[in-house]
Order: structure tokens, then C-alpha cells, then sequence
């Protein structure tokens, strides 16, 4: 319940209305993210392209759109956006490989612990903030580089 | 050279020469005479050497010196010439005298000449005395060679005496060869260069009524002239006569055939037939002195000629009359034309080189004819005119028929009989190729006497031992397995009425027991009766080796089958464990979520209704109730979604469709899995005791292994009735792990006991199990390397024991893994 938590939205995508319910009951009693659900995965890629967006939860098992095409195509769109997939499905191998295909940030078994939950969606807004620091940081760098580039221009300018 | 005394004689008409003076004064002595007065004297002259002169007379000169002379031949005689007579004295002196001087000739000259004569004389007596030794020698010679003409003289005298006999004896014998020609069955009649008779025999007159004594000394032709008229053909006999008259005779090779056209037949009284032949006849310096006419009597020859023909013609079986010498047909019989596909008359003549289809057999039984004179049942093919082979027997014997060596045959057609052996030899050949390089072992036997009169080759491969080394006696039974002996004994000795079937084991020497499938038959004759037994017998080892492999890797096959029916189950149910899962975790995730959530909302709720209310909450009975009724629903939600969570979270575990293969697991977490999907059949009715020990993980395949718990687990269940105890016992010891599962159930008797793990088994009826439980845990066991063990008393108890390796992983090879 941090202050960084302010304003993070988060998507959260499953075909059962319950899932959706539950979970961003959850987050609203004791997060102050902002939840944006959806019970299709097309609708909430119309959102997530036109809204910033911080972290997607996604349903495995989905009818129209799986989760993973879902989250491939999240990727394609804002790759430094977090992605966590909640699946009750037992095989864990094809999980595994969805993984490390379309790059996960966290694999969730239903039924989940809304603690563990609430750790790893916290974990994921850092990391992402971190890297976004990182980002801001190397664009500083960047610029500060092209600064010094344009300094070191006028200096040889001002000496030639 | 010593001086010498000399005569000189003198003619009186010449002056006496000057070397005589000469000589003289040189020591010669020298004495002169009148060459008339000296002749007259006829005293030798008594001197070494006479010098003289030649007479008035020159003619008679060398006479007269010579007789006078000779009388003392040893005294050489030198002529003294004048000069005019030199020529004179040269022919002279080559005749009698040695030498010559001229008158006029010098000293020297003259002793040369002296000299030399009486050298020569000397010379010349030396010989005359060898010849005289020689003369001597020959007289004696003579006279001896005298001596042997008289003894010679003795001998011819009495040679002479000799010949005398001899011509006497000749004499007999020539009336002794009159005898003879007169005994001879042929008239014959010797002629002269002049073709005048000679000699005619007693036979003449007997054949041709002529007196002998008076057609001596006729021509030939005149008395021909009468002998032809009494032929019954006086023209064929003209013929002949002259054919053979014209012909120089020589011995004719074809005698036989000769015979037949040299046939004559006499019209006189006693009817003949005689064969002509003609003669020449040499002397000893092969001068021609003659020929011999001979009227040859054949009459009797004919007679047994017919007979023969007849005898041969009338028998049926052929037959053969050769000459030896160029194998000519003779005579040969109308079947044997037939035999051969020639007619009787175009026989004749052939040789029966061509006859013989091998020329080679002709040779070989012509060598036989001259070593023992007779081939007595030989078979051998014969060419018949048309080219096609005949086999024959041949009995063939020489003889002398006429003067000449001939063969006589007789033939006997057993080319039928030689095919049908020919053909029942292909057979029995091809019947003996098939059984000596078949491994099938045939025998035949008699039925009676149980003699064994055949055995295939196939004996020794099969039993090992070659038949025809086995002693006579041997008894078979002794390569027969002993317990198979009943068997065979019938088989060898008993009664077989009909076909029969066995198997047996027999003791290879080398290759130990090996199965052996035979048929034994018996073999009827027409009427019906058996007179044989035949076998056939095969070595089956390999074959029944091979059906109980097949058997086994059947059963293997079977039990592979129903494990990839239970893991397809199992594969199935996982899916279905896993789609359901999905399924139920959603909701079940929703509602625990939720619960969660409404937990720690009631929990805010409080504190809400704690700060912003003015009663104590507390103390709201109200409140309280309501709060009270709240915790409880909380708990039973929870318990009922973590149980709910828990059989779900035990289901995806227990199907394990991750871990087929091998893997660390905990063998307890199994047990436990197990346990939660059973837990409905077992609940009711028994009580479960676990004695787990501390276990490290351990690796197997879980899903494979949960399987054989949940098989073991339900069994267990199943076999109590009632109630009772399943006790659940793991240990690992030695580095085996064990899981007993023992139950109080109703025990499993001990004849099903040995069954229980053979595929299709089950005592659970038709429709309750499929009787693969068992054998399916047996085979996870293999695969772990263990076991599973089993002991059990009716109505007390089962216990299964499941027992493998802690450290499989190692054990395993990866490629399996």
C-alpha cells in the first residue's frame, strides 16, 4: 500500500466474470491500483493500446483468444509492460514453454493465494518502474553524452 | 768285296776282252775256256762266277748255257757281249741270265756287274730255300688232307645208303598220299602247266563215272567237257569252271558266301551237291607245276545247313550266325529281321559292328568270346535299322563252322524289362536323393519279424549317430530320453494299425535333449493285411523352442498391451484430470480468493464499525451474533475450498502427466495422492495405518509407481468385506525401498496365490476387474528393478510387498531414463 502503487493500472483479462471479481475486489480493498477487467482479450488490447497501462494478468485458458496469444500480442505492443498468467490448467510443461516463449514476468496456479498475488503484482510494478528508472536514466546519460558531444564540438570549434 | 774266282768262256772268235787282263793283275783269278770245250766236258764248272761269251749260234746261246749251267746253279752267270750285240743281250739276260758286260766295258764296270750277279745269286738261293721249306709243308698238308677225303669218301657211301631208304620210303609214301587223295570226300584232279591230268582220285570216277587210270595224262578241258553233262546245271558249272579257271586262287575271306555260289548239284544216280574249287599249285621255288581241281562232296554240309536253318527258323527267339574274324552276318533268323526292323535277307552280309549301338560293347564281348569261347546273358543295346536303341540279352558261343571261326547268338528282347528297370531306378534314385538330403529321418520296417529295412541318412544328423555304425543289435531306445522310452517302445515294437502321432526327446551327443515329432504308418498290401511300418521323424527342438518363445513373448505382449491400454487410461485420465482441474481451480480460485477477500473486508468492517460506531461492537449483541455466524461461514468456506483445492491439487499429482519418467520424488506425497483418490472406497471400510519411515527422495516414475499403490490400495480395499485395517508400511533398507501394504481382508487361497500375476487373472468376476491389476504392478515392478512379493492367509489377510532399488537413476541407463 505504498504511494508508488498510486495510479498503476492494471489489466486484468478472464473469460469468468468471478475471476475478475474476486480478484479486483481484492486489489480494491487493499491496493490503490487502478483495475481495468476484461472478459475479452480483444477489448482489453483496444485498451491497453490506447491507455497506459503498468501490469496484465491473463486467464490461461480463454476462449476467441488464449492467454499467451493474448500476452504475445501485449508484448508486441509495450514490451516493458509486466505480464503474469493465472492458470488452473495442471500441465505445467506447456506452461512452462509458454513462458519462456512469449517472456512472462510470473505464472500464477489457480487456485492462488491473494497474498502471493498481491506480492507478485507488487514485485512487478517494481521492476517495471525500475526499469523505466533505468530507461530515464539511460536517456539522461544519452543526453547528457550528446551534451557533452556538442561541448566537446564547440570546445575543438572555438580551439580549431 | 773278296776276289773271286772267274770262269771265263770263250767263243773263240772274239778276242779275249782287256778287262779279264785287268782283273788279273788286280788278284782276281781268273781262268779261261773254251765255251765248246767246257760244254763238252760236263763238269760244273768249279768257280764263283762264269763270265761267257755267246756262242756262233745266237739262237741257241741261252740253251746251252743254261743246261750246262744248271748244273751248278749256284754259280752266277754274267754274259760278255760285244758292243753290236747289246740288244741282243737285253732280251737275253731278262730270260735266264743275271747280268751282262760288254767286252769293251772297263774293270770297274765289270766287278760291279760281277759283283751284283753273285749278290743276286746269293739272293736267289736264300729264296729258293724257303720255297723248298714251303713245298715241303704243303706235301704234308696234301697228304693229310688225303687222309680225310677217304674218310669222307666212307661217309657219302653210307648217306648213300641212306637215300636209298629214304627214296624207298618215299615211294610208300607217295602211295600213302594216293591213299589219301583217294580217301578224300572230294574228287579232285591234278593237272599240269599243260593243263594235262596228272593225277585223278577214286572219287573222280565214283562222281563222274570216268575210269582215272585212262583220262591220266588227257587235257583237262576234254574230260571237263564230259564231267559238266553231269551236272543238273551244265551251264552254271560252265561258268563257274571258267570264273575259277581264269582267277589266280587265293584263299577267299568269304568262304561261306563263296560256298553258296561254288554250289553245284549232281544228276547221277545218288544225288549230290558239291561245291567247285580251284587250286594252284607251286613248288617249293613257287614255280606254278599245276592246279587242283576238287569237286568238294557239301551233300552232308547242305543237309545239316537245312537242318540248322530249320531249328533257327522255327524258333522264335532270334537268332545269330557271325563270322568271328569280320563280324559278317551269316545267318540270321526271321525275329531277330524283326527284331532289328531289317528283312531275313538284307541281314546277311551286315556286320554287326553296325548292330551295336556302343561299338565299344562289341569289343568288350568279343574279348570275353576269346578268353572263355561263350558270353552267356549279356546285356547290351542294340541298334535296330530305324536308329532307335533295343535292349537285348545276348548268349553268344564260338565255333568252327566250315574252316572258319564263327559266333553263334541267340538274342532276346528285354528292352521292356530294361526300361521298367531304368525308370524304377530313376525312381528309386530320385526317391533316394530326396530322402538323403531331406533332415526329415524316414524308416520302414517289417511288420513281422520287426526287422528294420530302412533308414534315411537323416539318422545320423538327428540322432547323431551314423545307423550303419551302430551294431546290428544295437537297441534304439538307448538315444530316447528315458521318460519318452514307453512311447517309442510302442512306437519300435508295438502294433501300429493306423497312423500315429508322437513326440519324444532323445539324447543328442552333442547337442543334449533335442524334441522329436514322428508319424508312424503302416503299410497294407492289395489284401489289405500290413506288412510294413514306415516312420517319419523330425527334429521339432527349434521349432518348439520357438513356440514357447512365441508363447512367452505372446504373454509379454499381452501384458505390454493391457499396461499401454491401463498408461492410455491413465494418459486419458490425466487429461481429463487435468481439463477438469482447470475447470474446478477456477471457480475453486475465485471462491477462495473471494473468501479471502471477504475475510479481510469483515476484518476492515470491524475496525469501521469499532471507530465510527459509539458501541463497542463488542457489545452490539446484535453485531456480535451476526459476527459469530460470519467466522463460522469463514471457516467452513475455507476448510471446504482448501479440501476442494486439496483433492484437485492430489488428482493433477497423482495422473502426473509430467512425470513419466524418471524422478525424485517423495514415495510418501504418492502414498498420500493415492490415498485422497481412494479415499471414497476406503473410507467406509477400513481404517488406514501408515508406518511411514524417514525417506529421502527417491527415484522412480511416479505416475507408474502411484499406479501400483492405487492398484495394491484397492485391492486391499476390496478384499475386506466389512471393516478392517489397511496398514501401510515403507522402510528403506540396504538401499531397497519397501512399501508393504497389508490388509485384514479375506486372504487369497494358495493355488489362485501362484496365479495372481499371470495377465487376465481375477477372482473379482467378470465386469468388477479386468484381471490385469496385478500383472500390470509385476511389470512397474521389473521396470524398477524390484519386485513385488505377496503372502497370504484365507480369511486372516493379504500382504503385498513392493521392493526396488533406492538408487535406480544410477542403475538405469540414460536412454531408458
Amino acid at each position: 500500500m505504498s504511494d508508488d502503487t498510486k495510479n498503476d493500472t492494471i489489466v486484468l483479462v478472464d473469460d469468468e466474470e468471478m475471476v475478475l471479481t474476486s480478484l479486483s475486489s481484492f486489489f480494491a480493498l487493499e491496493t490503490d491500483y487502478h483495475i481495468e477487467v476484461f472478459t475479452r482479450a480483444k477489448d482489453a488490447l483496444v485498451y491497453i493500446e490506447g491507455n497506459p497501462v503498468d501490469l496484465v494478468i491473463s486467464d490461461y485458458l480463454m476462449p476467441e483468444m488464449d492467454g499467451i496469444s493474448f500476452l504475445a500480442k501485449v508484448r508486441e505492443m509495450k514490451p516493458e509492460v509486466p505480464r503474469i498468467i493465472l492458470t488452473g490448467y495442471a500441465d505445467k510443461e506447456n506452461a512452462i514453454k509458454a513462458i519462456n516463449e512469449v517472456g512472462l514476468f510470473q505464472y500464477i496456479e489457480k487456485p492462488w493465494d491473494n497474498e502471493d498475488i498481491r506480492i507478485i503484482v507488487r514485485n512487478g510494478l517494481e521492476k517495471k518502474k525500475l526499469m523505466q528508472r533505468l530507461q530515464d536514466k539511460i536517456n539522461e546519460i544519452n543526453k547528457a553524452y550528446d551534451e557533452l558531444q556538442g561541448l566537446q564540438i564547440d570546445i575543438l570549434k572555438t580551439f580549431v | 768285296m773278296n776276289k773271286q774266282s772267274i770262269l771265263y768262256l770263250n767263243n773263240s772268235l772274239t778276242v779275249l776282252p782287256e778287262f779279264l787282263d785287268q782283273l788279273h793283275e788286280d788278284g782276281w783269278q781268273v781262268e779261261i775256256s773254251n765255251i765248246t770245250h767246257w760244254q763238252k766236258s760236263q763238269s760244273a764248272p768249279l768257280c764263283d762266277i762264269v763270265i761267257t761269251e755267246l756262242l756262233a749260234n745266237d739262237d741257241l746261246a741261252d740253251v746251252l748255257i743254261s743246261e750246262k749251267l744248271l748244273l751248278n746253279p749256284e754259280v752266277p752267270v754274267v754274259l760278255c757281249l760285244p758292243q753290236e750285240k747289246l740288244e741282243f743281250a737285253q732280251k737275253l739276260s731278262f730270260g735266264v741270265f743275271a747280268d751282262f758286260v760288254l767286252s769293251t766295258c772297263r774293270k770297274d764296270e765289270v766287278v760291279f756287274r760281277i759283283n751284283r750277279a753273285i749278290e743276286y745269286k746269293k739272293l736267289c738261293f736264300r729264296m729258293m730255300g724257303e720255297k723248298e721249306k714251303n713245298q715241303q709243308l704243303n706235301t704234308f698238308e696234301l697228304a693229310h688232307a688225303n687222309i680225310s677225303l677217304l674218310g669222307m669218301k666212307e661217309t657219302l657211301e653210307q648217306k648213300n645208303v641212306e637215300l636209298e631208304d629214304i627214296l624207298k620210303e618215299l615211294s610208300n609214301n607217295r602211295d600213302a598220299m594216293r591213299a589219301l587223295i583217294d580217301s578224300s570226300t572230294s574228287a579232285m584232279i591234278l593237272v599240269d602247266n599243260e593243263d594235262k591230268i596228272l593225277v585223278a582220285n577214286k572219287r573222280v570216277s565214283e562222281f563222274f563215272r570216268l575210269n582215272v587210270t585212262k583220262i591220266t595224262g588227257k587235257p583237262i578241258t576234254e574230260i571237263m567237257k564230259s564231267v559238266r553233262t553231269k551236272f543238273q546245271n551244265p551251264d552254271l558249272f560252265d561258268k563257274l569252271h571258267r570264273k575259277l579257271g581264269v582267277e589266280p586262287d587265293k584263299p577267299d575271306a568269304d568262304f561261306m558266301h563263296e560256298l553258296n555260289h561254288r554250289r553245284l548239284e549232281l544228276n547221277t544216280k545218288r544225288s549230290r551237291i558239291v561245291a567247285l574249287f580251284s587250286i594252284v599249285v607251286f613248288n617249293k621255288a613257287k614255280q606254278k607245276i599245276g592246279r587242283l581241281w576238287s569237286f568238294a562232296d557239301m551233300t552232308a554240309w547242305w543237309q545239316n545247313d537245312a537242318l540248322l536253318h530249320t531249328i533257327v527258323d522255327v524258333s522264335p527267339m532270334p537268332f545269330i550266325v557271325t563270322r568271328f574274324e569280320d563280324g559278317k552276318i551269316l545267318y540270321a533268323n526271321k525275329p531277330l529281321g524283326n527284331l532289328l526292323g531289317f528283312d531275313v535277307e538284307n541281314l546277311r552280309g551286315i556286320k554287326t559292328v553296325d548292330v551295336y549301338e556302343n561299338p565299344a560293347d562289341r569289343d568288350a564281348i568279343l574279348k570275353i568270346l576269346q578268353e572263355k569261347g561263350y558270353v552267356f546273358g549279356h546285356e547290351v543295346k542294340i541298334k535296330r535299322h530305324d536308329g532307335n536303341p533295343v535292349w537285348m540279352i545276348i548268349s553268344l558261343a564260338t565255333t568252327v563252322l566250315n574252316n572258319e571261326k564263327i559266333i553263334v547268338g541267340a538274342l532276346y528282347d528285354i528292352d521292356e524289362r530294361r526300361k521298367t528297370e531304368e525308370a524304377l531306378r530313376e525312381s528309386e534314385t530320385r526317391f533316394r536323393q530326396l530322402m538323403e538330403n531331406v533332415d526329415l529321418l524316414f524308416f520302414m520296417r517289417d511288420y513281422k519279424s520287426r526287422k528294420i529295412i530302412y533308414v534315411s541318412p537323416a539318422f545320423s544328423k538327428i540322432f547323431g549317430h551314423k545307423f550303419d555304425e551302430l551294431p546290428k543289435d544295437a537297441d534304439l531306445l538307448q538315444f530316447i530320453h528315458p521318460e519318452d522310452r514307453r512311447i517309442i517302445r510302442q512306437g519300435i515294437h508295438g502294433d501300429i494299425t493306423s497312423k500315429t502321432d508322437f513326440e519324444y526327446r532323445i539324447i543328442h551327443p552333442k547337442d543334449g535333449i533335442r524334441w522329436i515329432k514322428g508319424t508312424l504308418f503302416p503299410i497294407r498290401t492289395p489284401e489289405g493285411d500290413i506288412y510294413r511300418i514306415c516312420g517319419v521323424s523330425a527334429d521339432v527342438t527349434e521349432r518348439k523352442n520357438f513356440l514357447s518363445d512365441l508363447e512367452k513373448s505372446n504373454a509379454e505382449l499381452r501384458t505390454m498391451q493391457s499396461q499401454l491400454v491401463q498408461s492410455e487410461k491413465m494418459a486419458a485420465l490425466g487429461n481429463l484430470v487435468a481439463g477438469i482441474a482447470h475447470e474446478i481451480n477456477t471457480p475453486v480460485g475465485a471462491i477462495h480468493s473471494m473468501h479471502d477477500t471477504m475475510s479481510r473486508a469483515i476484518l476492515k468492517l470491524k475496525e469501521v464499525l469499532e471507530t465510527e460506531c459509539s458501541e463497542s461492537v463488542t457489545e452490539n449483541k446484535k453485531i456480535t451474533r451476526l459476527m459469530h455466524v460470519v467466522d463460522d461461514a469463514n471457516k467452513v468456506i475455507e476448510s471446504g475450498s482448501s479440501r476442494v483445492t486439496n483433492i484437485v491439487k492430489r488428482l493433477k499429482s497423482f495422473a502426473r502427466l509430467d512425470e513419466a519418467e524418471l524422478k525424485e520424488v517423495d514415495i510418501h506425497e504418492g502414498l498420500e495422492d493415492t490415498l485422497t483418490l481412494v479415499h471414497h472406497e476406503i473410507k467406509h471400510k477400513a481404517e488406514v495405518v501408515k508406518n511411514y519411515a524417514k525417506l529421502p527422495l527417491i527415484a522412480c516414475y511416479p505416475g507408474r509407481l502411484n499406479q501400483v499403490f492405487l492398484n495394491l490400495l484397492m485391492n486391499a480395499s476390496q478384499a475386506i468385506s466389512k471393516k478392517g485395517v489397511i496398514t501401510i508400511t515403507t522402510e528403506l533398507k540396504n538401499n531397497l525401498v519397501s512399501v508393504e501394504i497389508e490388509d485384514t481382508g479375506n486372504g487369497i487361497p494358495e493355488k489362485a496365490l501362484e496365479k495372481i500375476f499371470d495377465p487376465g487373472y481375477t477372482t473379482k468376476g467378470v465386469g468388477v476387474g479386468t484381471g490385469l491389476g496385478l500383472s500390470i504392478c509385476y511389470q512397474i515392478m521389473q521396470d524398477h528393478l524390484g519386485k513385488i512379493e505377496v503372502c497370504s492367509e484365507v480369511g486372516k489377510g493379504t500382504c503385498f510387498k513392493v521392493i526396488f532399488p533406492a538408487n535406480l537413476d544410477s542403475l538405469i541407463p540414460d536412454k531408458i531414463k
